[in-house]
């Protein structure tokens, strides 16, 4: 009963952020919209390459991670972008609250929903890399890139849920939040660059986050290595972290929305507004 | 005279609003200036990685600086009549003896207390951690271009505004949409000419390319602009004086379509 | 002095695009109305959810373009005028929200005397003044996401008042609220309009007797279209020689429905209370001569008189006479 109440609620709420992502338009438009943004951000790493002579070795790497990047700001922001809508914009988030059930698998077929958006946009950059700009992978190992997404996408949306109960406590520039929470990732974790171009001290921040594990994982199933840093960690050390990390995210995720929403219950914010 | 009394007092009113409410509610702060200034030193190392001069780390910070406003613009103005709408708050300003463009005004402003703090920030931290060097001599020039600059980008920014009155989540997504291909062709993260002469120029018609190309080239005494400064400026004054009449008439136009189609206070589009 | 509201075959249509086989729809929200409003007059529109009051209210502010007819207020016209119209006009439409959820009321206030150039100082002052008069003043420094219904419609009445206009339009101003928050909104209302007789208040509701007891006249909208517009005494004294019967009858046993359709029975309420196995209505004959035939009907179908007596004509039943239907059932016929 609880099993397909929660199965229920993602399968409404996948549906649910899909229309609100989709249906003001038509496929074809939807699609060039799903797609403008991260090819216009992967050509800004390809113009900065070319701006500074295209040296060898760097283009593969970096524009595979920025495909996998994608899931980043959307699996993130899938959740808290649905608080902050749901309660401030359409002002029903108090109603799927206090339906029966955690609102937790509401909030997570939000953010698969958002998953789903930034797999179109990462596979028609992969797409793109490999045949229209000749930045073929050395390797493909499907089984790896599957394990990685998954660890990838579950790690995200989970830490997504711990942004969504700080979300409620924010005012409505929570937007810039997930954005926001992005760039930190974008720097840390090394997405665009090698981990060996951080100063020592940024590099063990980026040991901490899962998406340097992540993104690095992703470029080994496609046989791609970025610096030196990370190439002496054997791929299944690698997966073991990111296993780790995971866990730990689903945790930190299911701890960090109940405090979250504990301490918004005692403050009233479950149904505030605040945009100015 | 009276009228333009009553406009600049609906533009203080509305600006009074972001500047009090951000201050209730501090951590924009921490998200909207630290944070984001991340991703600006996370294409400076993108240059480091790929072996570039270090002018070029230059240009991603003044880069990162205007991207700020161009963020302003997009959803601190001009998508802002959409939550206006669904608050309930448009029909309320859409029926007071105002204009439009006060409100919108109004706005900016009062979004320049976090856009200023975050470029700040950004640039401190250019000059701290990343030792950009200033053209001490071209500042005063830089500043005048920013400011023809901005004139131009808040005029486009209305204009996006208009969108909102007629339409709801479309308007929202082709915002969204801008933002990243306007990262790309106002070249943020390196040289306008990058693109390439056709590109560059067609990118020109945003106006902040040639502003950001404008101010590198003063400020930072780039040698890799795309036109003469004062090419660019001439040009950045009349995208000002265009899209400032472009705003109004497309303002006009789109409340009239949304009054004769039942859409200006339709919320949840 | 120009009307303060006049229209002339004012009509609003909407359209709806064709879609997957369905041709394209038609709906009339406002359908060719003719008002006239003079100056120190509270005018009521009487109508169901849905019969074009809100429709009509977003035309004379200018928010919604009419397809055809005029409307003019204070003698301009509402699309060729609209920025004269809009000095001269404020509006406050009952049970939606507004206002920025992280500033207090006062502010909120202050910020909207702002739209229409107030001073300061003068908005200030007739903000503290109407707090108080409207039992606000304590609340002032409240934030407006902290607010109750009732104190955020209160906000949103002041905001109307604040900037004293020509032409108020109220829609549905005690939507929601408590019956002693609608008694002093009630009283705000007439306060306002007796400080200075030249203002006009349009107050649209679909509550009767709120629109009895304060309107100067009334207009009874149905399905866009004006029905009949007088006075409220006009309006009910016109019907007076109805006779109008409260019956509570029991042994129904699910038959009540059936009066809705007797043919002399004009049923304004039906209060079926299956626990009680009692049924209420309240029905108006063409006379009192109708009254036996219409008993024998009603004990025809199982009922027993538990009680019966004899009413003064009121605005509800009046409408029944002319929509031929209760307001209750104009709203679900119209959902």
């Amino acid at each position: 009963m609880a099993i397909a109440l929660t199965a229920r609620k993602v399968a409404t709420a996948f549906s649910l952020s899909w229309k609100k992502e989709a249906n003001w338009t038509t496929l074809p438009v939807y699609v060039l919209y799903a797609l403008a943004r991260p090819v216009a951000g992967a050509l800004v790493i390809w113009v900065m390459a070319a701006a500074a002579g295209r040296p060898a070795g760097y283009l593969e790497p970096a524009w595979y991670s920025l495909a996998a990047f994608q899931f980043v700001p959307a699996v993130l922001g899938g959740t808290s972008w649905a608080v902050l809508e749901d309660r401030e914009r359409y002002q029903m988030f108090k109603y799927v609250y206090l339906a029966p059930g955690s609102a937790v698998p509401y909030l997570a077929g939000h953010a698969l929903a958002r998953a789903v958006q930034a797999l179109i946009g990462a596979t028609a950059l992969s797409i793109a890399g490999a045949f229209l700009l000749g930045l073929r992978p050395a390797a493909f190992d499907p089984l790896l890139l599957a394990a990685a997404l998954a660890l990838g996408v579950t790690t995200l949306l989970f830490l997504g849920l711990a942004l969504a109960g700080v979300s409620l406590h924010v005012a409505r520039h929570g937007h810039f939040m997930t954005e926001s929470i992005g760039g930190v990732f974008f720097l840390f974790s090394a997405a665009v660059f090698p981990v060996d171009t951080l100063p020592s001290w940024m590099r063990f921040v980026s040991y901490a986050s899962p998406v340097t594990w992540w993104l690095e994982l992703v470029r080994r199933s496609l046989g791609l290595r970025f610096g030196k840093v990370l190439e002496a960690v054997p791929t299944p050390a690698i997966l073991g972290i990111l296993a780790a990390f995971c866990a730990a995210s689903v945790a930190a995720g299911l701890l960090g929305w109940a405090a979250g929403e504990r301490k918004a219950k005692w403050k009233g914010l479950l149904d505030a507004t605040t945009a100015y | 005279m009276s009228s333009l009394a009553n406009n600049l007092r609906a533009a203080r009113a509305r600006a009074w609003i972001r500047v009090v409410a951000a201050n209730r509610e501090l951590s924009w702060v921490f998200f909207e200036t630290f944070l984001p200034a991340m991703t600006t030193a996370g294409y400076v190392l993108v240059y480091r990685a790929l072996g570039a001069p270090p002018e070029f780390e230059s240009y991603v910070i003044l880069g990162g600086v205007m991207t700020a406003f161009w963020l302003n613009v997009l959803w601190g103005m001009a998508a802002q009549f959409f939550w206006e709408k669904d608050m309930g708050n448009l029909d309320i300003y859409m029926m007071a003896p105002i204009s439009r463009m006060s409100i919108l005004l109004g706005m900016a402003v009062g979004g320049m207390l976090g856009t200023a703090i975050r470029s700040v920030v950004i640039l401190v931290l250019g000059i701290v951690l990343f030792r950009v060097q200033f053209h001490l001599p071209g500042l005063a020039t830089a500043f005048g271009i920013f400011l023809l600059a901005m004139a131009a980008l808040y005029g486009l920014g209305m204009m996006l505004a208009s969108l909102f009155l007629l339409f709801g989540r479309g308007a929202q997504r082709w915002v969204e949409v801008a933002q990243e291909p306007v990262y790309l062709l106002s070249g943020f993260n390196f040289p306008l000419a990058s693109l390439g002469r056709t590109a560059a120029a067609l990118a020109s018609a945003f106006p902040l390319a040639l502003g950001i190309d404008a101010i590198r080239q003063t400020a930072l005494d780039s040698r890799t602009g795309f036109l003469p400064v004062p090419v660019e400026a001439a040009i950045l004054a009349g995208l000002a004086v265009a899209f400032f009449f472009l705003a109004r008439f497309m303002l006009r136009v789109m409340e009239n379509r949304a009054k004769r189609e039942g859409r200006l206070t339709l919320k949840w589009q | 002095m120009p009307p303060a509201i006049r229209t002339q075959g004012l009509t609003r249509l909407y359209r709806k695009a064709p879609r997957r086989g369905v041709p394209a729809q038609e709906f009339r929200a406002v359908d060719g109305v003719d008002l006239e409003i003079q100056p120190g007059e509270l005018f009521g529109l009487l109508g169901p959810n849905g019969a074009g009051k809100t429709t009509l209210i977003k035309i004379l502010c200018t928010l919604l373009f009419p397809t055809s007819g005029t409307a003019e207020v204070c003698g301009l016209d509402v699309v060729k005028d609209c920025e004269r119209v809009r000095e001269r006009i404020n509006m406050v439409s009952g049970g939606e929200p507004s206002g920025y959820g992280l500033l207090t009321i006062r502010e909120q206030l202050w910020v909207f005397s702002q739209l229409y150039g107030l001073s300061t100082a003068e908005a200030m002052s007739r903000i503290d003044r109407m707090l108080d008069q409207y039992g606000l003043a304590k609340d002032a420094g409240t934030k407006i996401n902290r607010l109750s219904t009732g104190m955020r419609q209160k906000m949103n009445l002041i905001r109307g008042f604040m900037t004293a206009p020509s032409v108020l339009f109220l829609d549905e101003p005690t939507l929601g609220l408590d019956a002693h928050i609608a008694r002093q909104t009630r009283d705000f209302i007439r306060a306002w309009m007796a400080e200075d007789r030249t203002r006009a208040l349009l107050l649209t509701t679909h509550y009767l007797a709120e629109a009895h007891e304060l309107c100067d006249r009334v207009a009874i909208i149905h399905q866009g279209r004006i029905r009949a517009c007088d006075t409220p005494e006009n309006l009910v004294a016109a019907h007076r020689g109805d006779a109008v019967f409260e019956i509570t009858l029991s042994g129904l046993d699910g038959q009540s429905e059936a009066l809705r359709r007797d043919p002399d029975m004009k049923v304004s309420r039906l209060d079926a209370d299956p626990a009680a196995g009692h049924t209420t209505v309240r029905f108006s004959l063409a006379d009192d001569a109708a009254l036996p035939g219409a008993l024998s009907r009603m004990a025809a179908l199982g009922g027993r008189i538990v009680n019966l007596s004899k009413h003064e004509v009121t605005l509800e039943d009046v409408f029944v006479k002319i929509a031929g239907q209760t307001i209750a059932d104009a709203e679900k016929s119209s959902e």
